[in-house]
């Protein structure tokens, strides 16, 4: 019976040497890596071999030839570069989707009129070569490039962009119809552009010749550009979408550098070099593109240290910490477009009184949080536009975080016990901070950063619950204004200041409080952002959002949080990869080079 | 209870062979003495218990404070390897901070506490509904036992999964949801999702104990069917559902953990005065995210509850065998 | 038998019934509107409108459920609302991959589990019997979505032996015919298509198979130690029987009964519990299709996979009740 702890003990102590041994040897050990690759250069070069098998003909000590001629000669490069996504896209009809999951796919099959430069929101020409706007900026004329085809061999001229803008505004367009009927939606043209039909900006869009389109405007649209260069704003080949109809989302033609292959539900989209590519200072440097669905955040970054894949989005924050210096990866950082912000609800009583919107301005060590919850890519935010916006406002000074002051405001408003419960539409209800349930690009971590504020907050005297709810419920939930204070960011669709101020603070056409900006009756910040959204000048609206950004400061009818710089992961040999703040970029530059 | 049966232990054991058998718990209990493992098993389990109870006396600091500056230590005794953001450790953290700069061993030392009562809580009442609908299914045979097999078909092939979500999605905000962090709605959850693979195993042992000669012996002196039931076919079916059970713990530990994967886990707890602060299950969660760069926030949760399954499964064992009748002498 | 096999069934149909209508009702518990979810944050009540009577959810329920169940009668589930794919079609697409993991995770479950499980009863109390406790238990104290990790990083990127994830690597050449890989490729006499396939299965079937082996190896050995003090196994080896035939031909057979219970009802398990596994190893099985639709409010999908489930599941539970009389012929189904 003595003997019996025995047993039991070395068992036990194997045990926890598994586990500590699975844990530890997380951590990555770049030699043993190395030694792979090389074994990956012998094995995976056929060309290489072929000379070799020759010179073994001719040389006497075959073995040794081998081995030198291996290693010595450059090993061929990779065909194919593959990204690691988080998720599936959801359909590569441009016209039908938002999520930038399909959006990153679509950049590489197909083009717009203008685009994004390179790691700007700068439009630039793409399908156009040049344009000319009309002084009142109501239209807008398009010299179209010359000799470019569809991948299915269909012209692109004039006559498809218009069939394109007909897709997508027109109700009565049978395509158009179809996908309604089929309970799609064309979101973002009703959102960038005003509408359908009658409600639409855009009045009309003519073919003058093959290689010239006029837009006529129905009023001018600040953003217009900005707009026309999204992601979803590029052009079918009309013969596939009179084809496919509402099956284009499996069938992408466009005009890219890639061409569409294969779609392999959640597994991977393939896409080929597209060899007849119009543009051939900017011709794809790769055979293929490979886009794989990897929905785990450490296994996806586990496939790139195990190089199957090259590159990839959505990395925890501690993790970028831990690859910042490792030899075998490449860090890259999106230019900051995204706020994540804490918004009140203003049909809370409480919420009204300016002072107790400061106690939380104030309240809140925005600093303590970005350092320590954001891996490093994390900038402190003090206004709704990124600092990369060019309305960002460079004058205003933030809110310092101090806890006796909020505390002293909260007094002066009457809750020097603090504050822990409010009034929601007439009834009391527990003060409730909801934090979001999925990781965004403004808020990497959302429970952190939310126990964190309401660690901050309790200091100050005002005592949050915490709760979340599924994304969905909590998007219904939100707009229903059910929520009394709650975590939300945006991420800026193309480069105007409209995207983000007026998208939350313009009022309904009516001038009504909207969801989104947490109901907030505020005429005066509205009518002065409606009236930037239809200026041409870039002066005069540069001027009347930096305004807007006072006020809102000024007001502080939001918190703002943090502005991040989402991260990207790349293998050390790729190269050519510019990360565009909108969160899709073209991969024609894209190089996977040879390993060594 | 323990007690009595330790001062009494004695006399009865040396009278084994010669007294008439004393009660099935103290002759067990004596044997269960004797098995180091189960001993071993014991003192695990109880000391689970006590870390759930004493929890608040036992942890250094407040599990729900952040250190501000603090965040993302490794312990101080921590070896390169485990350390690859090589920071220096503070030694008031004797297992490090997590991400936001909070003390784990104080979390890990709440979190017994829920995982403690997510684990027993269901698990008392699957073992229950469990064996009885399946001894009475297995015993009656015949329609009774179709119509309840069935039903356990219907239960058990609608996935788990889908049933957490729905419940936790639809009454997430009723006051169930709002009970204790959300934990009474869990409890629920888990329970009616788990009690079926009980209930199967029982009847598929009571079909094939029911056909023994012993039983059939009983009937012929006209035992009563409940008092077959409950002497002749319950022990001797104990151990399969002594296993279900000791593995039942652990899978409801974890099952919490993975609620909290899909974003449906418990509340984060605000303020240290809430009966539950964390889980063991959120410790897990919080620590997968940060294997790569914080192994130990991950190893402390694993041991945990790697010690908490071996002293359930140890006891269970030992209790099988102090319970077999036929192992009389041995263990 | 085969009158026990009618009346299963029919049983069988009502059981699928009443499967059908749970999931129908509780599907429609989860708040939020398939349309709003569908439609997002821009969405205006007129596009709703019109989103709720395309996807039929303007007729009352009861009308709705009728509809479903003629539909899938028919062997029509409906149109995922999110993709527009008939669901039908996916499911014959996605499911064959989850059969594969789930299969690969009960062949390593079963063919370690159970020899481990008579190993440590014949060697009770011996150190193999409390190491592969301690090994089976570890198994079961760890998440597979860490577990997973684990793997990944020590096969994958440490020892590059084995993929990290996915069915197949990312440039290979396969023409479905019935969607499993293992069995295609065998058809069309691919071997290496056959060997990538197996490579990519081992991981996420070895991850998957821990929770079942564990179980499966302790209800073994407690089920062998019951076996090995009964008296026909005593009188066996009194016989002077060799040890090894004691065992497999006369206690093994004995002991199998629980343990065919709990294989049975494992296999429930590797169906739903595959959702974790293929999300850590991107493996396109209904599991993650099942989830992400749950997220996404996506009526039809969920419906569909969970029904297909269920009349899995209710298949092997008439498996492993036909099991038990061939193992047990003292059991009598029709009794």
């Amino acid at each position: 019976m003595q003997s019996h702890r025995l047993k039991l003990a070395l068992p036990l102590a194997i045990f926890v040497a598994l586990l500590v041994f699975a844990a530890c040897s997380a951590p990555a050990a770049p030699p043993v890596v190395q030694t792979v690759v090389v074994e990956k250069v012998q094995t995976g070069a056929p060309v290489v071999q072929t000379q070799v098998v020759e010179k073994i003909q001719t040389s006497a000590p075959v073995v040794q030839t081998v081995v030198v001629q291996a290693t010595a000669a450059p090993a061929q490069a990779p065909e194919a570069f593959v990204f690691g996504a988080q998720g599936e896209p959801v359909c590569l009809d441009p016209a039908v989707i938002t999520d930038g999951i399909s959006g990153r796919i679509i950049n590489q099959v197909y083009e717009g009129l203008v685009k994004f430069d390179k790691d700007t929101t700068n439009p630039v020409p793409a399908l156009a070569k040049s344009w000319t706007t009309s002084d009142d900026g109501k239209e807008w004329t398009f010299k179209l490039q010359e000799g470019v085809k569809f991948h299915d061999g269909t012209d692109f001229n004039a006559d498809a962009v218009v069939k394109n803008f007909d897709y997508w505004g027109n109700t009565k367009n049978p395509q158009h119809d179809a996908q309604i009927k089929a309970g799609q939606t064309f979101e973002y043209y009703e959102a960038q552009f005003g509408g359908f039909d009658e409600n639409s900006i855009i009045e009309k869009v003519e073919a003058v010749d093959p290689t010239t389109v006029k837009f006529t405007l129905r009023q001018p649209q600040g953003p217009f550009l900005n707009n026309l260069a999204m992601f979803v704003f590029v052009f079918a080949s009309p013969t596939a979408l009179e084809k496919y109809g509402v099956d284009t989302c499996k069938n992408p033609v466009g005009t890219g550098p890639y061409k569409f292959v294969e779609w392999k539900p959640n597994e991977q989209v393939t896409l080929d070099a597209n060899a007849d590519y119009w543009d051939k200072a900017n011709a794809p440097k790769m055979n293929r593109v490979i886009v794989r669905n990897i929905p785990n955040n450490s296994a996806r970054l586990l496939a790139l240290a195990a190089g199957e894949i090259n590159a990839l989005e959505g990395m925890e924050p501690r993790d970028v910490a831990a690859i910042k210096d490792d030899p075998r990866f490449k860090l890259l950082l999106r230019p900051t477009n995204t706020t994540g912000y804490l918004a009140f609800n203003y049909n809370v009583k409480e919420f009204n009184d300016p002072k107790v919107r400061q106690a939380f301005a104030q309240a809140i060590n925005k600093k303590a949080i970005v350092d320590a919850l954001y891996g490093g890519t994390g900038l402190v935010a003090k206004e709704l536009q990124p600092p990369s916006l060019w309305g960002y406002n460079p004058n205003i000074t933030d809110w310092a975080y101090d806890t006796e002051a909020a505390k002293k405001l909260l007094a002066d408003a009457g809750f020097a016990n603090g504050l822990s419960e409010v009034t929601l539409n007439g009834k009391k209800v527990p003060l409730e901070l909801w934090y979001m349930p999925v990781s965004r690009p403004y808020y990497p971590n959302p429970k952190d950063i939310g126990t964190a504020m309401a660690a901050d907050l309790a200091k100050a005297g005002i005592n949050v619950s915490l709760q979340t709810v599924d994304w969905a419920t909590y998007l219904d939930r939100r707009a229903k204004g059910e929520l009394p204070l709650y975590m939300l960011g945006w991420t800026g669709d193309n480069g105007d200041p409209d995207n983000f101020v007026c998208y939350f603070f313009c009022m309904s056409a009516d001038d009504k409080p909207l969801s989104r900006e947490g109901f907030v009756n505020d005429k005066e910040l509205s009518d002065l952002l409606k009236k930037a959204a239809s200026t041409i000048d870039k002066a005069e609206r540069t001027k009347m959002y930096q305004e807007s950004e006072q006020m809102l400061h000024d007001k502080i009818l939001r918190v703002f949080i943090a502005n991040n710089q989402p991260p990207l992961a790349l293998g050390a040999n790729v190269e050519g990869y510019i990360p565009n703040p909108t969160g899709t970029e073209y991969f024609n530059t894209v190089q996977v080079k040879a390993a060594q | 209870m323990a007690t009595t049966a330790v001062a009494g232990h004695r006399p009865i054991d040396q009278a084994i062979n010669t007294k008439p058998p004393q009660g099935l718990w103290v002759d067990a209990w004596s044997r269960l003495k004797k098995n180091k493992a189960a001993m071993f098993g014991l003192v695990l389990v109880i000391g689970f218990f006590a870390l759930a109870i004493f929890g608040p006396m036992l942890a250094p600091h407040d599990p729900l404070k952040i250190y501000d500056g603090k965040s993302f230590l490794p312990p101080v005794w921590s070896p390169d390897f485990l350390n690859p953001t090589n920071k220096t450790g503070d030694p008031q953290f004797f297992l490090g901070t997590d991400s936001i700069g909070r003390d784990v061993l104080s979390r890990l030392i709440y979190g017994a506490r829920v995982s403690l009562v997510v684990a027993i809580v269901p698990t008392i009442f699957i073992t229950i509904l469990g064996i009885s609908l399946g001894l009475f299914a297995g015993y009656s045979g015949g329609t009774i036992d179709n119509l309840l097999m069935r039903f356990t078909d219907i239960v058990y092939s609608f996935p788990d999964l889908l049933f957490f979500v729905v419940v936790m999605f639809a009454l997430r905000d009723s006051f169930l949801g709002d009970w204790a962090n959300g934990l009474i709605l869990l409890f629920g959850a888990l329970a009616i999702v788990n009690w079926v693979g009980i209930a199967r195993v029982v009847r598929g042992s009571t079909l094939s104990i029911k056909e023994k000669e012993f039983i059939e012996a009983a009937h012929s002196i006209g035992t009563s069917d409940q008092s077959i039931m409950q002497r002749h076919i319950l022990p001797n079916i104990l151990s399969p559902i002594i296993i279900i059970t000791a593995f039942a713990v652990p899978r409801l530990i974890i099952t919490e953990a993975v609620l909290g994967y899909l974003g449906l886990g418990l509340r984060p707890g605000t303020s240290s005065q809430e009966f539950f602060v964390t889980s063991w299950g959120s410790l897990l969660l919080e620590g997968q995210t940060a294997i790569n760069a914080q192994p130990w926030m991950l190893l402390a949760p694993a041991i945990a509850v790697a010690l908490v399954v071996m002293g359930f499964t140890f006891l269970g064992d030992g209790l099988r065998d102090a319970l077999d009748p036929r192992m009389k002498g041995t263990g | 038998m085969g009158r026990y096999l009618i009346k299963r069934s029919l049983t069988l149909i009502l059981v699928l019934l009443g499967v059908s209508l749970l999931v129908f009702g509780f599907v429609r518990l989860i708040p939020g509107d398939p349309a709003v979810v569908m439609l997002g944050e821009r969405a205006t009540p007129e596009s709703i409108e019109r989103v709720r009577a395309q996807l039929g959810l303007d007729k009352p329920v009861y009308e709705q459920y009728l509809i479903f169940i003629a539909n899938a009668l028919r062997g029509d589930l409906g149109t995922s609302v999110l993709r527009q794919e008939p669901v039908t079609r996916e499911i014959l697409r996605r499911f064959p991959a989850t059969i594969e993991l789930a299969f690969g995770a009960m062949i390593v479950a079963t063919f370690l589990g159970i020899p481990l499980g008579i190993l440590s009863a014949v060697k009770r109390n011996s150190w193999f019997d409390a190491s592969s406790m301690v090994v089976a238990l570890t198994g079961v104290s760890m998440p597979i979505f860490w577990l997973g990790l684990m793997l990944i990083f020590l096969f994958a990127v440490t020892l590059h032996w084995l993929p990290s994830g996915a069915r197949l690597d990312a440039n290979a050449q396969y023409e479905p015919i019935t969607n499993l890989v293992l069995l295609d490729s065998l058809l069309q006499a691919n071997l290496a298509l056959f060997a990538q396939g197996l490579r990519h299965l081992i991981l996420p079937a070895v991850a998957l198979a821990t929770i079942p082996m564990a179980i499966i190896a302790r209800m073994t050995r407690s089920s062998m130690l019951e076996v090995l003090n009964q008296d026909y196994v005593r009188t066996a080896r009194a016989k002077g029987l060799k040890e090894r035939s004691v065992i497999l031909r006369h206690a093994l057979r004995n002991a199998l009964l629980p343990v065919i219970t709990v294989v049975g009802l494992q296999v429930g398990i590797l169906l739903s519990g595959a959702i974790l596994t293929e999300t850590v190893f991107s493996w396109p099985g209904i599991g993650r299709w099942l989830v992400d639709a749950i997220y996404a409010r996506d009526y039809p999908i969920v419906q569909g996979v969970t029904l297909t489930i269920a009349i899995i599941f209710v298949l092997i539970n008439l498996v492993v009740d036909i099991l038990y009389t061939l193992v047990d012929p003292r059991v009598r189904l029709d009794a």
